[in-house]
């Protein structure tokens, strides 16, 4: 079996999307000329495809069935999102609504689907990112290493202070490492891509350099070596924290968004009854 | 300072194939009619004939039922009848399959579940790891006997019912004094064997380890030829019929090809053991050491047809040998230049190198026969392009077919190439959601049967999971035969029930992709052996859910495409998911 690449799914799956906006457009047009209200429409095609994008999540704990493959349903799912958000705008006129429970229908329906669209750059870009910087780990091994590294460093010190009495290393490991190495560090600094707080260490470990006899620079090497791995466990944990994180945003927002809508359904009907 | 520990240098023969072999066993089996007439003065003083039956042969005395080969089984040695019955079940009937568990080719979780079951599973997988339901005490035990005494005491599994199975069955009868042999055909090609045979009455067989009968056909032409006509008889033709070269040619044709081919094996048959000892990334010794079977520089004699195993195409780059590509299983060697040669008439040289990776059988088809029948009526679109002499070097040779060469040589060192159904997982595109795991934690009875985690060059990344072997090395020495190829799928399947824990396929695995557990019951408790009070031990690995409705779980659960098990094998298969 041939597999379609990327590239050329990815242009179908906009091909199908923009051909299905546009018939949309007609069928909207077509129905105004009708004069029935185009909202109601919209609406009740904006519900079914929500609740039909929460399926695909429900996939997931189903795997063992013959439910397309989750990659098929991850297409799906990411353009019928973008075909929803379509929908959408035509359904609000392109304008924040006004009433307070369609403003936050409205803000909540935007942060699920900027969210979304978010997610899928992240999905996308973050795994390259990790690799080019540095070996990638698993999420939960991440705790495992720091606290090896950590041990690593305090063994270290203290050996060499032992051989040495050297104060210097004492110092620095209180003044720089001991926290640096406690926990994850620098994750906006990550994000950004900035280095700063990086080569301020380094170059802390370089002006401490000067104070050391030869094990104590030894020593220090070894630590610059801990220290880079470390800046490289941080910056592996914060991305995938990233990947992981953004779903606490996208997921929750759906069910509220959800819920809202249901409540904007009954109180359009409620308010709405007998009109076309 | 400690004395250095001094030891003679291991060799071939330190430790017996059967430890029965006395000189009065020799002497008994070399009168065998088969063995008979060779000619035992070709032999060298150091592999003689009676050197290679006393230490590569073994008498194995057989009761009523016992069963000898297996369908399913890894074939490694051949069997030479010396007294009584034995029977080849052409035909299983499914009811013995139910009574006699040690006969099925099937896994214990070879049927697909319903729609129901399968939904069942969400809720009612167990949260104990490795959770077994025993219905009744014993289990395979019931059909394995013990032989032999201390270290050569084996369990050898039999057939409790022959009559009904007689009855009930399609068999054909093979008797001493027929002076065949059985199971050359698996032990020579290394694969899987067809069809089981069990002994009708009391009977002795010689059994052959694969290297004894290598060197008996190497140095006896008589044995050669018999071996090789019983190989031309039952598979060669099926072999070549495969091959997209081959098919346009009449069965006449095809077997004037086939009394003139040569059958040739290179490298060494348990190379999984050197393999795990040897460092892999040292390319050039791991090169050195492969046993060359045609050289670039010299003329082609023929064309290679890769029967089993792998070989290594290379060609000589300044300094070191560059690996190009690597074959497979009807992968051909020395066409292009067998076909210049054809057309031009001149001597050509081969370009590349063959060796073998491993092991490697092949068929050498004589140059003339190339010349005479096949490529005179190839398909234009078959036949190698002609190639520009004058074009340079790096203009020609990396085409867009090919692989990345640190890919290339990646996916050998590993030894990668040997997967059916290899789990690689892209790098650039895993978000280490675990879905994967997940799922296959799910159509597992929550035990998950790979790890995330492996090799990886560049972007992609070998994950621990079977790779559903080509060349299954996991199979031999499975005393039960638990371990066995599924033959309808070809995947590498255990048979939980027949599992008797003894690990050998764990350890013979060179991928360590196979995992002894401790069992336990519903209740969580571990389950012990009743006379040693020991944890019972089962293998686990990737069944490829081959019970579940849809399969790969892993595959399947991937929503980022990161993840495939592709067949290494196929290359336009694994180009096209690289190159996504």
């Amino acid at each position: 079996m041939t597999m379609i690449t990327f590239a050329a799914r990815r242009l179908r799956n906009w091909s199908i999307l923009i051909v299905a906006v546009a018939l949309s457009l007609v069928l909207f047009a077509a129905y105004d000329v009708t004069l029935h209200s185009v909202e109601y429409m919209t609406g009740w095609i904006l519900i079914v495809s929500v609740l039909t994008l929460t399926l695909f999540n429900l996939r997931k704990r189903f795997s063992f069935l013959p439910l397309a493959s989750a990659s098929t349903w991850l297409q799906f799912h990411i353009y019928l999102g973008l075909f929803s958000t379509a929908i959408f705008m035509i359904h609000t006129d392109w304008h924040l609504p006004t009433g307070y429970l369609e403003t936050l229908l409205w803000l909540l329906f935007m942060l699920v689907a900027l969210s979304g669209v978010f997610g899928i750059l992240i999905t996308r870009a973050v795994p390259e990112l990790q690799q080019q910087h540095g070996e990638a780990l698993f999420l939960g091994r991440i705790p495992q290493y720091r606290a090896q590294l950590a041990a690593d460093v305090r063994d270290l010190i203290i050996d060499t202070m032992k051989e040495t009495r050297t104060r210097t290393l004492a110092k620095f490991y209180s003044a720089h490492l001991h926290g640096y190495f406690a926990a994850s560090r620098n994750s906006f600094r990550h994000l950004i891509g900035s280095g700063r707080h990086l080569n301020g260490l380094l170059r802390e470990i370089e002006l401490a350099e000067r104070y050391l006899d030869t094990p104590g620079k030894a020593a220090l090497i070894e630590i610059r070596e801990r220290v880079l791995q470390k800046d490289n466990l941080d910056y592996q944990f914060t991305f995938l924290m990233l990947l992981r994180g953004w779903l606490f945003v996208h997921v929750p927002a759906t069910y509220a968004m959800i819920l809202v809508a249901i409540v904007h359904l009954l109180l359009v009907y409620g308010y709405g009854m007998g009109s076309p | 300072m400690l004395a250095d520990t001094l030891i003679s240098r291991p060799k071939r023969w330190d430790t017996p194939f059967g430890a029965d072999m006395t000189d009065e066993n020799v002497d008994r089996v070399i009168a065998l009619p088969l063995l008979a007439g060779i000619d035992s003065s070709r032999f060298s003083d150091t592999l003689s004939l009676r050197n290679i039956l006393k230490y590569d042969a073994r008498i194995i005395e057989c009761k009523r039922g016992d069963i000898i080969v297996r369908a399913g089984d890894y074939g490694h040695s051949v069997f030479f009848p010396m007294s009584g019955n034995l029977r080849v079940i052409t035909r299983l009937a499914p009811e013995i399959e139910a009574s006699e568990p040690i006969l099925s080719t099937k896994s214990h979780r070879g049927r697909r579940t319903g729609i129901w079951a399968a939904i069942k599973r969400a809720w009612y997988n167990p949260t104990i790891p490795e959770v077994r339901k025993y219905h009744k005490q014993g289990g395979i035990s019931d059909y394995l006997r013990q032989v032999g005494d201390g270290e050569e005491q084996e369990s050898r599994p039999y057939i409790s019912d022959v009559a009904r199975v007689l009855e009930t069955c399609e068999t054909v009868d093979i008797a001493s004094t027929d002076n065949d042999i059985v199971g050359e055909i698996a032990a020579l090609t290394r694969s899987i064997r067809t069809a089981s045979i069990f002994a009708e009455t009391d009977s002795t067989l010689l059994e052959v380890r694969w290297q004894g009968l290598r060197d008996i056909r190497k140095q006896d032409k008589n044995f050669r030829s018999f071996i090789d006509d019983r190989y031309r008889d039952r598979a060669m033709l099926r072999q070549l019929q495969e091959l997209p070269l081959l098919q346009h040619l009449d069965r006449e044709v095809l077997e004037k090809i086939i009394k003139q081919t040569l059958f040739e094996s290179y490298g060494d048959f348990e190379w999984n053991r050197s393999y795990q000892k040897a460092d892999q990334r040292d390319w050039d010794t791991v090169i050195e050491k492969e046993p060359v079977v045609a050289e670039g520089g010299h003329y082609a004699d023929g064309l290679l047809i890769v029967c089993a195993g792998f070989g290594r195409v290379s060609d000589n780059l300044d300094r070191g040998e560059r690996t190009l590509d690597y074959l497979s299983r009807n992968g051909m060697f020395g066409l292009e230049e067998l076909t210049e040669h054809w057309r031009t008439g001149e001597e050509v040289p081969l370009k590349k190198s063959l060796r073998a990776i491993g092991y490697l059988d092949i068929l050498r088809i004589p140059t003339a026969l190339v010349e005479e029948y096949i490529l005179p009526s190839l398909p234009e679109e078959l036949l190698p392009k002609e190639v520009d002499s004058d074009a340079l070097e790096w203009e020609s040779s990396d085409t867009p077919d090919r692989l990345q060469q640190s890919l290339i040589d990646f996916f050998i060192n590993n030894r990668t190439i040997n997967g059916s159904k290899t789990m690689l997982i892209n790098t650039s595109r895993c978000i280490n959601c675990d879905d994967c795991v997940r799922a296959c934690a799910v159509a597992h009875n929550n035990n998950p049967r790979f790890v995330r985690h492996g090799p990886t060059e560049d972007n992609i990344m070998i994950a621990n999971a079977c790779m559903h072997c080509v060349d299954p090395v996991c199979l031999i020495g499975c005393p039960t035969g638990a371990i066995q190829r599924d033959q309808k799928t070809g995947n590498i399947i255990i048979n939980d029930t027949t599992c008797i824990g003894c690990g050998t396929c764990a350890n013979s695995c060179p991928y360590d992709n196979i995992r002894m557990v401790e069992i336990r019951d519903v209740r969580g408790s571990f389950i012990h052996d009743t006379d040693s009070q020991t944890r019972i031990q089962k293998a686990t690995k990737c069944d490829l859910c081959q019970d579940l409705l849809v399969s790969p779980a892993c595959q399947r659960a991937c929503p980022h495409d990161a993840l495939v098990r592709i067949d290494m094998n196929d290359r336009k298969a694994l180009l096209d998911w690289l190159s996504r």
